[in-house]
């Protein structure tokens, strides 16, 4: 994952601009999000700390159209998210927990397999592309069941960047990486947001994403706790109070 | 445009699969055949008889062993939640339906392509009297049950008993298609003229034309959480 991965924005990957309104999250009982106000602009790259449980996931997969929201209102450039055309899902990335390939298949087959599914053209091409991006082009053609957590995560994000889309979606990326992967996936993300990609990223490392981010958002049984621009020079500040969080 | 390229992306990506683990056509032969050995073991009937029930018991064959290979043909997209992968995509929700809907087709249909014969040797029959049309009724009315379970197997995916809930809600629903292939089979079989076998294709083709719709159309819904 070099840091010159920055590759020019097409018309239909720019970064929408979100907006939270009132938005909760019910699963029965349990509130995992309650009456979120918030914006984001694009070219933003907010990192979104809390403690388990905190509603982290479920705010990301609502931003990532796999979740509908109980109450309260979610919108891309002033457009309700539920009247977007499934058009639009090109221009979001997503990085679950779940890696979302298929075991067997290879690496290759599973990112092509995604390639066709956006529509993309010269789709031999952009995989080739990303493989070398996210350096994992020596196990193209391993099956993925075979691959480590750390490597099966860098073919999740592969398939995520495949689309170069304008909003990316990250649920703790570095799940599994080992330090020198860590290590290029943050300048990775940092080379996304210099190339005007707006980056929402749910980490419980503060000291290892805040550094990057424009913004830090903490969330605590599903409120909007703490909203802090310029995180980096307020490390210290971020990490008492999660550390208090937890 | 997008909704074809998806289905066929789909499709292609289900074969591929398929042709590496075989799970989904293996499970439905082993057990088709194993239900063929115990029909015959358990009935030996004459050749009237053979050609009266022949048709019965080649579709509660086709259908129990089309539950198991439904189950199978889903749990592909519920490993690593792949069926959330699917609906990132920038396409018709019921593209995933329409995939899904051939690549379950076909691996059913081949699996009764190789299941017939057996019958046929089983039963002393020729199943083969009339090809063009027993070929027709085998699309018709594996299309019906895919048609079903191809839906259901995306509800049940959701549910924590997913492997009891598919039989549960397709069985009952799958009762008209079951009933139309059967008559038509049996017509095939004996010495009764095609004619009594068209009101039962044209039920056939409705219903797969109807039940494909309307699954289509609510698949979108089933995949919300």
């Amino acid at each position: 994952m070099p840091p010159h991965a920055s590759p020019d924005l097409p018309p239909e990957a720019t970064s929408p601009r979100l907006h939270l309104r009132q938005l909760s999250k019910y699963f029965g009982r349990f509130v995992a999000l309650d009456r979120l106000d918030l914006e984001v602009q694009p070219g933003e790259l907010v990192v979104v700390l809390g403690p388990n449980g905190a509603g982290k996931t479920t705010l990301l997969r609502i931003l990532a159209l796999l979740q509908q929201p109980s109450e309260g209102e979610l919108l891309f450039d002033d457009q309700p998210a539920r009247r977007l055309p499934p058009a639009f899902r090109q221009r979001l990335g997503f990085v679950g927990h779940e890696t979302f390939l298929y075991d067997e298949l290879t690496v290759e087959e599973n990112l092509r397999f995604y390639a066709r599914l956006y529509a993309l053209d010269a789709a031999a091409q952009r995989v080739g592309e990303v493989l070398g991006e996210m350096d994992i082009a020596p196990r193209a053609r391993s099956p993925v069941r075979s691959l480590s957590r750390g490597l099966k995560q860098r073919v999740a994000l592969a398939r995520a960047w495949l689309h170069r889309p304008g909003l990316l979606l990250l649920d703790e990326p570095s799940t599994g990486l080992d330090p020198p992967a860590r290590a290029r996936l943050f300048d990775w993300l940092a080379a996304c947001h210099r190339s005007g990609r707006t980056v929402i990223l749910s980490s419980h490392d503060p000291a290892e994403s805040l550094p990057l981010a424009t913004r830090a958002l903490l969330l605590e049984r599903g409120r909007l706790a703490l909203d802090l621009p310029d995180p980096p020079a307020r490390l210290k500040e971020i990490e008492a109070r999660l550390q208090a969080a937890n | 445009m997008s909704t074809l390229r998806a289905t066929v992306a789909i499709f292609a990506k289900d074969l591929l699969a398929e042709r590496r683990t075989k799970d989904v056509v293996s499970a439905v032969l082993l057990f088709g055949f194993t239900i063929a050995v115990a029909f015959t073991f358990s009935f030996e009937p004459s050749s009237e008889q053979a050609r009266a029930i022949a048709g019965g018991l080649l579709w509660l064959a086709f259908l129990f062993a089309a539950v198991l290979g439904l189950n199978r043909g889903f749990a592909r997209e519920t490993a690593n939640q792949c069926l959330q992968g699917l609906r990132l995509a920038p396409a018709d929700p019921g593209a995933i339906y329409l995939g899904k809907l051939l690549s379950n087709t076909l691996f059913m249909l081949f699996a009764e392509l190789v299941l017939l014969p057996v019958f046929g040797v089983f039963f002393n029959l020729s199943l083969w009297a009339r090809p063009g049309w027993m070929l027709l009724v085998l699309l018709l009315g594996t299309w019906g049950v895919a048609a079903l379970g191809t839906m259901f197997s995306a509800v049940s995916a959701n549910t924590r008993m997913q492997e009891l809930m598919l039989p549960l809600l397709l069985l009952p629903l799958a009762v008209p298609v079951l009933i139309a292939a059967i008559e038509s089979t049996t017509v095939l079989l004996s010495d009764r003229p095609l004619a009594d076998a068209a009101l039962w294709l044209r039920f056939l083709a409705g219903f797969d034309i109807i039940f494909t719709v309307l699954c289509w159309l609510l698949f979108p819904y089933v995949l919300e959480e």
